[in-house]
């Protein structure tokens, strides 16, 4: 435990010291690429800065936007309509009763900038260590891995990163990862399971860890997995189920979470979805649920 | 060895009375999933059993019959499927 928290705040550290050399480098790189380019934009931004400074109107134009810009940023963030035209109001008001002088006018927009910026690094250092202290967790949870914990780490973003045209975010896909790290699935089925997550969760908006469950529980008990028949043929199968069904995505996956434990029983993955399917067509009472899947699992 | 062999053979180790069109269509309506999953459970009874071909013959019939119900299938098709 000792060992993960030191961990975590070395990574926190880690990030700050990363992201100052990545944007000092951008720097360099930029200045060293094109110089005159960048002396250009320097100049310019101290014209352009000079010009507003002195122009009322210009001021008003910016300032005005900048309350706008930041009442909308309130309203996506508390989705409360009072609160952002509270906002907007209030911002407004002081905007137009106040008498601005270029030197108002700049250091407003300074500490205006630099807080923006500020939050903005802190907000990426803070995403970017839980990102990997979940990933850390997932290392932890791997069993018997011959890969030594850094390399599964990388390992482990390198499945989160391949995954491309995603609706889930960065932390969605590490916890998910995290999950089937917890569920035992192995580092080569956990690519096609997290497509599978991006997938359903992309169709029926059901929680994506619930999502991540069904998919481990899926993977971890189709011993019909092989060479010839690859996940992505059983997903679509499921999937094809879940559409032609009667019911909504969210009672398919309740239904699945009832008797999920008979598939882990008979590791039938495809007899167990097919009557899953015909379970929704037979108008049998859901007290009855057990026996008919008992019925039509059992075979020997 | 020809279709209509193979048909035959089917049906005698099932005592299926399906024809070979019948057989043949349900060959080509099952998806591979179900090919693969019903000859892993067909495989998992047969080894299960472990019985000499004149003991187990009977209940070859009656395993091929039990796992090819369950999947909706032909029983002469499954073991074709299971051949395979």
């Amino acid at each position: 435990m000792k060992r993960a928290i030191k961990l975590k705040d070395k990574k926190i550290l880690d990030s700050v010291h990363n992201s100052w050399k990545a944007l000092v480098s951008l720097l360099k790189t930029l200045y060293k690429g094109m110089p005159l380019l960048m002396l250009t934009f320097t100049l310019l931004m101290i014209f352009a800065a000079e010009k507003i400074g002195s122009n009322t109107t210009f001021q008003l134009g910016m300032l005005t936007a900048d309350i706008f810009l930041s009442a909308i940023a309130v309203y996506f963030k508390s989705k409360n309509y009072g609160e952002a035209v509270l906002a907007l109001s209030a911002g407004l008001l002081t905007v137009y009763t106040v008498t601005w002088t270029p030197a108002f006018f700049i250091s407003f927009i300074l500490v205006w900038v630099m807080f923006t910026i500020i939050v903005f690094l802190t907000t990426s250092i803070r995403l970017s260590s839980t990102i990997q202290s979940i990933y850390m967790e997932a290392v932890f949870a791997i069993e018997q891995s011959q890969l030594s914990d850094k390399e599964c780490e990388k390992h482990l973003q390198a499945i989160a990163n391949d995954l491309k045209d995603c609706i889930i975010g960065p932390i969605e896909k590490a916890e998910t990862i995290r999950l089937f790290a917890y569920r035992k699935i192995s580092l080569s089925e956990m690519k096609i399971g997290l497509k599978w997550v991006n997938i359903f969760f992309s169709l029926t908006r059901i929680p994506y860890l619930d999502l991540a469950d069904f998919v481990a529980v899926v993977i971890k008990n189709a011993s019909v997995l092989n060479k010839r028949i690859t996940g992505d043929m059983l997903f679509e199968h499921i999937y094809s189920g879940m559409k032609n069904s009667p019911v909504t995505p969210q009672e398919y996956i309740a239904i699945f979470q009832r008797t999920r434990h008979l598939l882990m029983k008979n590791k039938n993955v495809v007899l167990y979805f097919d009557t899953l399917n015909t379970y929704f067509d037979s108008g049998i009472s859901p007290d009855s649920i057990e026996m008919f899947f008992e019925q039509a699992l059992h075979i020997d | 060895m020809t279709v209509e062999q193979q048909c035959e053979i089917a049906r005698l180790m099932t005592g299926c009375k399906s024809s070979n069109d019948e057989i043949l269509k349900n060959i080509s309506c099952m998806s591979d999933l179900v090919k693969e999953e019903a000859s892993l459970v067909v495989n998992r009874l047969l080894l299960r059993d472990n019985l000499p071909f004149d003991r187990a013959f009977p209940l070859v019939k009656y395993d091929f019959d039990k796992v090819a119900q369950k999947y909706k299938i032909n029983s002469a098709a499954l073991f074709w499927v299971y051949m395979e």
